[in-house]
């Protein structure tokens, strides 16, 4: 088998035509572990997702979030595949700034044959921890 | 409701009173926010979204975080109604069941308060797509805290 799925992710996660949702969070790799599960990126909130307070609205910071949990779902299975979200849990702890580069983690917790459980950490550049989710999702094989 | 010492408006003229606000957050227009009902006795709201496809996943759906915004959105104004406009409440902890795929375009959330005490909010959504179908649910908990001013 000459699947090499480091090569490949890192491939998919750096190209140009990132999908619209991901371009809007300006996602951007950092590193990725596809034999740990886990992967780092950053993102960079656009004014666009702002709040009356100015900071970023709730569901923006779990979309940054939704982002690198679900690529930590779809690394750890074995070919090209993705994790369609089925529930995921945010906790808002600090309030996210727009227009400021922030670091997203996200982690595959658990990989079942029918399950995986993940979860996410949103960070300050300093490391202050911003916000963090679990989440459960369902595997399925690309192609 | 404890903490309304402004005198209640109509329904219709507190929906009114956003749909004409010229101080709509970024995120508002963001996601094509449009409040549609209001209900002050019964705690509950219906906002109207026009979602970008520039909130797309791989697969052309609405990747999943969107729709959470759609919902947050809607629970926080629904506790902003509530207060009477006199509180704002920031989000705690929100979690989201996505039921089915939503693709761009016109989808929909419902949203009421559960209970609105002094120090805690919760709060409950459903997101239902084009056809009227179920694609989310959520809750949330918030703190309300005292508007400094606003409407």
């Amino acid at each position: 088998m000459g699947f090499d799925k480091r090569a490949f992710w890192q491939d998919l996660l750096t190209r140009d035509d990132l999908p619209a949702a991901a371009q809007f969070l300006n996602f951007q790799l950092v590193d990725l572990d596809v034999k740990e599960g886990w992967v780092e990126a950053a993102f960079t909130l656009p004014p666009e997702a702002g709040n009356p307070a100015g900071d970023g609205q709730g569901g923006f910071v779990s979309a940054m979030l939704d982002e690198v949990m679900s690529i930590a779902g779809s690394i750890v299975q074995d070919g090209p595949a993705m994790a369609p979200t089925l529930q995921m849990t945010t906790s808002y702890i600090r309030p996210v700034p727009v227009g400021q580069r922030l670091i997203g983690r996200g982690e595959c917790v658990r990989r079942g044959r029918a399950g995986i459980f993940t979860q996410g950490f949103l960070r300050r550049e300093d490391g202050a921890l911003l916000a963090q989710a679990t989440a459960s999702c369902i595997p399925r094989a690309l192609g | 409701m404890s903490d309304t010492e402004k005198p209640r408006v109509s329904d219709a003229e507190m929906l009114a009173r956003f749909q004409n606000s010229k101080k709509r957050p970024p995120c508002s227009d963001t996601l094509g926010m449009r409040l549609v009902e209001v209900e002050q006795d019964a705690q509950r709201i219906r906002m109207d979204f026009d979602v970008s496809p520039g909130f797309a996943n791989p697969t052309g759906a609405v990747q999943g975080g969107f729709i959470s915004a759609m919902m947050d959105e809607a629970m926080s104004t629904c506790v902003i109604i509530a207060s009477n406009i006199t509180m704002t409440a920031p989000t705690l902890e929100m979690k989201t069941s996505y039921l089915r795929r939503l693709m761009p375009g016109k989808a929909s959330v419902d949203a009421r308060i559960l209970r609105m005490g002094k120090s805690a909010a919760f709060m409950e959504a459903e997101c239902f797509d084009a056809d009227g179908k179920l694609v989310a649910k959520a809750t949330a908990t918030a703190i309300p805290m005292l508007f400094k001013r606003l409407g």
